[in-house]
């Protein structure tokens, strides 16, 4: 206690107990606040009985429709006071949303980051029959587009995910080698992504609190769900507007844009350039220096 | 963090006022000092000094030690730097060579890292042994006057009027009126010089290449766009008008006529549009699809960032924003004129077609830019 004591007067004390203050309750609350999501995914895991193969079934997707939609988007999908009305969204919106972890959603009043999916592939297929099934119609799943990379714990034998992931390889290959122009999608993403997610494909923020999210992690499934569907904010572009050979050059696009290696080393910032890093570095640097230059020449008190 | 140093100055002050803004007084020497045992050490230099904050052997002792770690953490961050130079070799072939892309941004982080660290803790190191080791000498060198006296003040006005006089310019008229109608001519070259920036720019800010019956294409693509190509909801799509590529025009639009004529289309739900808008506004939209310009009306950055749950247009540069479903109207931001709308309609086969010029002039405001023609 005496080092304490010895150094509360310093001129920097008062910033330390602040630093400090702030740093604890940060490091409190995101420790103790309870992460929803996680909680929800866990659980519905845990209760989700194991993957089948082949056929789909829908009374499963019927089951998870009931528990983890209904409550929010109604029985039948009729949207309530804080869900909208799916019965129109079609099968690529659901999965989307489901697949990337969006939905089911913990906090409807917010807008949801990507995540670790709730359900596993096949839960995510009944889930999507029973949809079309029973609850509406729209966009359905563009089912030639390769979509996520299989998972191992989704199957029984090391051999048969082996298989699975050298046809889901091969099937994504054939689909980037497929795209006859590249930089006819890059003229694409430009004229219609990069205002909102970035010509580097790092995201952006929108108005009230929304944001465009990163592009970094989605499949080339996902890409173009979220193409012909438009979830949240983002409009939609559809077949007819932007016909499917032209998504897929603009996909092949951003798979490039995924593949190129990140400048900015540990210290990124959203890939957003060599410029925004130089002001970065500057300022922060600026001001190291002065704080220096201040510290070499200050003079000195009687107590120090 | 108070610092009662300066409060006895005043009473204490016995020599002159006048000290140089930034430097102690010489007050706040004499304080500092306070129960200092050993002798003062006398500065032997061309101006008188005296020493100031006296550190006790103690003391410099543990700055000694401070700047002995920082020494410490400079060498071995030098030492760091050449493990760093070392652990990556340039052999393209190697597992972990340079010639790779991420391993290069590692390489460059350690080696920039190091040295960094190892010219830093040189630099701490030293200034501690500056501050609290050396000996403090406070040096006083006072300024000469800087203000010219009276005297040399009035003699030169009174020389200056003799001048005046005694060359003429003020008993000589003529010979000053010819003079000044001389420089006239020469005053006035800068600005007739002006007109050589270029023609004024007539209607050509306030015309551009739509017109009744042009059809839209695809930016990107080109491919023509039918209204039903826009039927759902929220649907957006970014379009120029139809231009021949031939050998006359190989890239098609001039990039100055892309940027001019560049638009979003927006397929708006049905009941979405606020009353605000005007019934002009309204029979310019087709089946709720409404064009806009896609050149903000702030500095011309392309203001495309549309959200189709709020209808707003958000521009990247400044964040104007405009309400899609009020005529572009400015909700936010610097911009504060609406995005220029296209009147649209469709032609006998179904396909988009502007239906006239902009509503107003496109992109940044200019002084009458909302005049119409």
């Amino acid at each position: 206690m005496k080092w304490i004591t010895a150094r509360r007067r310093h001129p920097l004390a008062g910033y330390v107990v602040v630093l400090l203050a702030l740093a604890v309750f940060g490091v409190g609350y995101a420790a103790l606040a309870p992460n929803a999501e996680r909680a929800e995914a866990q659980v519905l895991a845990a209760q989700s009985s194991g993957p089948e193969e082949g056929a789909v079934d829908v009374s499963e997707g019927r089951d998870i429709w009931n528990r983890s939609c209904a409550s929010c988007h109604g029985l039948n999908g009729g949207g309530s006071g804080n869900a909208p009305d799916i019965t129109t969204a079609g099968g690529a919106a659901i999965d989307f949303q489901v697949s990337t972890g969006r939905m089911p959603s913990s906090n409807p009043d917010a807008q949801m980051p990507r995540k670790y999916p709730a359900f596993s592939r096949s839960e995510i297929d009944n889930l999507i029959a029973f949809y079309e099934q029973e609850i509406g119609k729209g966009p359905a799943v563009p089912v030639d587009v390769p979509g996520d990379a299989p998972l191992r714990e989704d199957f029984e034998s090391e051999e048969a995910y082996e298989k699975a992931n050298e046809e889901y390889k091969a099937e994504y290959d054939a689909y980037i080698a497929g795209a006859d122009d590249v930089e006819a999608g890059m003229k694409l993403y430009l004229a219609n992504c990069a205002h909102c997610h970035s010509w580097s494909g790092a995201g952006g923020g929108l108005t009230g609190g929304h944001w465009a999210p990163e592009l970094t992690d989605a499949t080339p499934r996902q890409i173009y769900e979220a193409m012909v569907t438009g979830p949240g904010q983002m409009p939609v572009f559809n077949d007819l507007a932007i016909n499917p050979d032209d998504k897929q050059e603009l996909i092949a696009y951003v798979k490039d844009l995924q593949a190129e290696p990140d400048a900015g080393g540990p210290f990124a910032l959203n890939r957003v350039g060599q410029v925004a890093e130089g002001l970065i570095g500057w300022t922060v640097g600026l001001t190291l220096i002065i704080a220096c230059a201040i510290w070499i020449t200050a003079k000195q008190r009687a107590h120090d | 963090m108070t610092d009662n140093n300066d409060t006895n100055a005043s009473g204490a002050s016995g020599g002159p006022d006048d000290r140089v803004i930034g430097t102690p007084s010489s007050a706040e020497g004499e304080t500092i000092v306070s129960g200092a045992d050993e002798p003062r050490r006398e500065h032997a230099g061309p101006y008188p000094a005296e020493e100031t904050h006296k550190h006790s052997e103690e003391e410099q002792r543990r700055a000694e030690k401070t700047a002995a770690v920082w020494f410490l953490i400079a060498f071995l961050a030098g030492i760091g730097f050449f493990v760093a130079y070392f652990a990556w070799g340039p052999n393209a072939e190697g597992e972990q060579a340079i010639a790779d892309p991420q391993i290069a941004q590692y390489s460059n982080m350690a080696l920039g890292g190091t040295l960094a660290l190892a010219l830093f803790g040189i630099g701490a190191g030293m200034t501690v042994w500056a501050r609290r080791i050396m000996p403090h000498y406070e040096v006083s060198s006072p300024y000469d006057e800087l203000p010219s006296s009276p005297e040399e003040k009035g003699s030169f006005s009174e020389f200056f009027m003799k001048s005046a006089d005694e060359s003429g310019f003020t008993k000589r008229p003529l010979l000053r009126r010819t003079l000044l109608l001389s420089m006239v001519p020469l005053g006035l070259a800068p600005i007739v010089l002006l007109r050589d920036t270029g023609p004024l720019p007539g209607d050509k800010l306030k015309k551009t290449l739509w017109e009744d019956g042009t059809r839209m294409v695809v930016e990107g693509t080109n491919q023509l766009i039918k209204a039903s190509d826009l039927a759902e909801d929220g649907s957006m799509v970014t379009a120029f008008p139809e231009y021949p590529h031939n050998e006359e025009h190989p890239h098609g639009l001039s990039l100055n006529d892309q940027a001019k004529t560049v638009i979003m289309l927006i397929k708006i739900p049905e009941g979405d549009f606020k009353p605000g808008m005007s019934e002009q506004q309204m029979n310019w939209t087709h089946d709720g699809i409404i064009a806009y310009s896609k050149i903000c009306t702030h500095v011309g950055c392309p203001a495309a960032l549309y959200e189709r749950g709020s209808h707003r247009i958000l521009c990247p540069c400044h964040q104007s924003t405009f309400d899609a479903t009020d005529g572009a109207k400015v909700v936010f931001g610097p911009a504060h004129r609406p995005l220029p709308q296209l009147p649209i309609g469709v032609d006998d086969e179904g396909y988009l077609i502007a239906k006239g010029d902009f509503s107003s002039a496109v992109g940044p405001t200019f002084w009458d830019a909302e005049k119409g023609d």
